[in-house]
């Protein structure tokens, strides 16, 4: 690759990173009422601040009494979640797929970009975490220096890993090697930071293994042949991780914030049958128009993954929040839980109306008023009820 | 014969070009085929979205005759929903037109057999070809039995088989008495199957009529459709 190529490729590299962060402001900036932000946000600093202080100087009870274990998943939870982006599209298969150098050279600048990325928020969070390691845990600035750097290491393989995944493999296969991967890690994860510090040169050689091992993939990932589709795939899907979530809490479409909508790529092994009500059975014996609205939005909800994971996160930090905080922001959480997990079902209800199959028919206000309420009720209970049965267990034993 | 559609646009278009199509007058009567004639980006399918009421600017008057179950459009990229299998897709375009249960089964089993997609019944439209998915969205609008279908390129992605198919339920449909506008670029079908033709270059209707019709227009006596679409566009470009 010559000096002038070389000029091209980052510069189409730089203009996509560029073009990608206008696209994440576009969606916050256009969606978050900025008056009411700050009317939250201020207040939430100032409290979180106060504790944080507090959590410093060991006077705040409860947060010394998290166990490790949930904080070590937390972690874990934090690099599972990291994703390569490698900016790559589908057009370039049109003409940059030719051009083997530019596409390393994208795969490399991607791999550095998603490297720099998770160096700044495991700094935030350890920023965030370090009263808890060296107040509580007692922990020397060097085990949680080689912790940060543990934790680092981690979320760059597990991105490395995950992206060298291809489609290739039966779905079956896929999903029991991400099973597998998910489980073997966690363990490790968590018996390195448990029983590692105990040994002084243990997490310093864990650390040098993590590094040799994440260049080795790396290497393998810049010249992995065959899976630029499903790369495009992957990325279309982490541009709209966060946006979707922002438009669903929102209830407004893509158009409505002037940005181009999530293009569903086609998938090399597309699920023929639903994995649940597989002939298509259906949930009401009156098919009303309201009936099968509700029932629509209920499968359509039971069968996509994405929606699941979301709502497990949901009640996931529902339940964080309403097991482990003082006793008065357990009630204020469990307020919120109910607004938070409405508003989020709303939002997929307004998605799924937004999307273009809906539009080519007209439907009655009334009918689509009754089933939306139907709809969101039916996922509500069980979700809230979870949440209000682990606030009721942690009020009686506290 | 009623006339089914009444098109009649001095101008509309999109917000950065709001009179992409102009002089677009033309309609669709009872039992007739109707083919929108142009070559690509002539303004074909901004006419049908205009028809369709999917532009931020028009301005005309488009009128159906019927109030309810006015049109079916089935679009040239299917549009599904990607976690409904097929039968549910059906019965949700059922509900939308509130289709009873009785109707709905007999016309929905029928289209599964006439379409050869019954073994597809509960599959999800992700895992169809793009013929499958195109045939889907026939089905839904033979399902909702309109008095007027807007179909935008039907012949791309369809196989020989399932294009006979569907050209014979359209004949059948026209038979029955529905208006039928189809938008299409293949010239030597459209020939052969539409009764009248609106023939679109640079956003603009140029000719509308029959074939004999046009080819007194082009003074053209044995001309084919293809030789008229030649001729308005030869024309129009000369004069431009």
């Amino acid at each position: 690759m010559n000096a002038r190529n070389l000029g091209s490729a980052w510069q189409v590299f730089v203009k996509r990173v560029r073009s990608n962060g206008r696209f994440q402001r576009k969606i916050w900036t256009m969606t978050v009422d900025w008056v009411i932000a700050v009317y939250l946000i201020v207040p939430a600093v100032v409290i979180g601040g106060l504790y944080y202080r507090g959590f410093w100087q060991g006077n705040v009870q409860w947060f010394s009494a998290i166990p490790d274990v949930f904080v070590i998943l937390a972690l874990y939870v934090y690099v599972w979640t990291g994703r390569l982006r490698l900016f790559v599209e589908k057009a370039d298969q049109l003409f940059l797929r030719q051009k083997g150098a530019w596409m390393r050279s994208f795969m490399t600048w991607g791999s550095w970009y998603s490297f720099a990325l998770t160096v700044l928020s495991a700094g935030m969070l350890f920023v965030i975490l370090a009263p808890y390691f060296i107040v509580v845990q007692g922990m020397d600035v060097r085990t949680f220096g080689l912790a940060f750097l543990l934790v680092i290491l981690s979320r760059w393989h597990m991105m490395l890993i995950r992206s060298l995944q291809r489609t290739t493999a039966k779905r079956i296969g896929r999903w029991l090697s991400l099973g597998f991967l998910f489980v073997a890690g966690g363990l490790l994860f968590g018996w390195t930071l448990l029983r590692m510090p105990q040994w002084a040169l243990g997490m310093p050689l864990i650390c040098l293994v993590l590094f040799i091992s994440a260049l080795f993939l790396w290497r393998m990932k810049i010249n992995q042949r065959g899976n630029f589709l499903f790369d495009c795939i992957r990325e279309e899907k982490h541009k709209w991780r966060y946006a979707k979530w922002v438009l669903n809490m929102s209830s407004a479409s893509a158009a409505q914030m002037g940005v181009e909508p999530f293009m569903k790529q086609k998938a090399e092994h597309p699920r023929r049958s639903p994995w649940i009500f597989r002939q298509s059975k259906p949930l009401f014996q009156q098919r009303t128009p309201a009936n099968i609205l509700t029932e629509t939005y209920v499968k359509s909800f039971l069968r996509n993954r994405q929606h699941l994971l979301d709502f497990g996160k949901i009640i996931g930090l529902c339940t964080f929040g309403v097991a482990y905080l003082p006793l008065t922001l357990k009630w204020i959480m469990w307020i919120i839980s109910f607004f938070l997990i409405r508003q989020w079902l709303s939002g997929g209800w307004h998605e799924m109306m937004n999307s273009s199959f809906f539009k080519l028919f007209d439907w009655q206000e009334e009918d689509l008023n009754k089933a939306r309420q139907k709809a969101v009720r039916l996922i509500l209970i069980p979700g809230f009820l979870w949440v209000s049965i682990v606030l009721g267990l942690s009020v009686m034993f506290i | 014969m009623d006339v089914l559609l009444d098109v009649s646009v001095q101008h509309a278009g999109y917000t950065d070009h709001p009179q992409a199509v102009r002089d677009i007058h033309f309609s669709v009567r009872q039992g007739e085929l109707v083919g929108l004639i142009g070559a690509n980006g002539a303004g074909k399918s901004t006419t049908i979205k205009a028809i369709l009421n999917l532009l931020p600017h028009v301005n005309g008057e488009i009128s159906f005759k019927e109030e309810q179950n006015r049109y079916a459009y089935i679009p040239e990229q299917p549009i599904l929903y990607e976690d409904l299998t097929l039968w549910e897709h059906l019965e949700l375009a059922a509900a939308a037109f509130a289709i009873d249960a009785f109707r709905f089964e007999t016309r929905a089993n029928d289209l599964l057999d006439r379409f050869r997609m019954r073994e597809a019944k509960h599959h999800l439209p992700d895992s169809f070809s793009k013929g499958m998915q195109q045939k889907l969205m026939m089905m839904i609008a033979f399902l909702i039995d309109p008095s007027v279908y807007i179909v935008d390129e039907p012949f791309v992605g369809l196989d020989p088989k399932a294009t006979v198919d569907f050209l014979d339920l359209l004949d059948r449909k026209k038979k029955e008495g529905a208006g039928i506008l189809m938008s299409t670029h293949i010239l030597d079908t459209a020939e052969r199957i539409c009764d009248r033709f609106v023939l679109i270059h640079q956003g603009r209707c140029l000719a509308a009529g029959t074939l004999a019709e046009l080819r007194q227009h082009f003074d053209r006596p044995s001309a084919s459709l293809y030789d008229c679409f030649q001729a308005v566009v030869e024309d129009t470009d000369e004069r431009s």
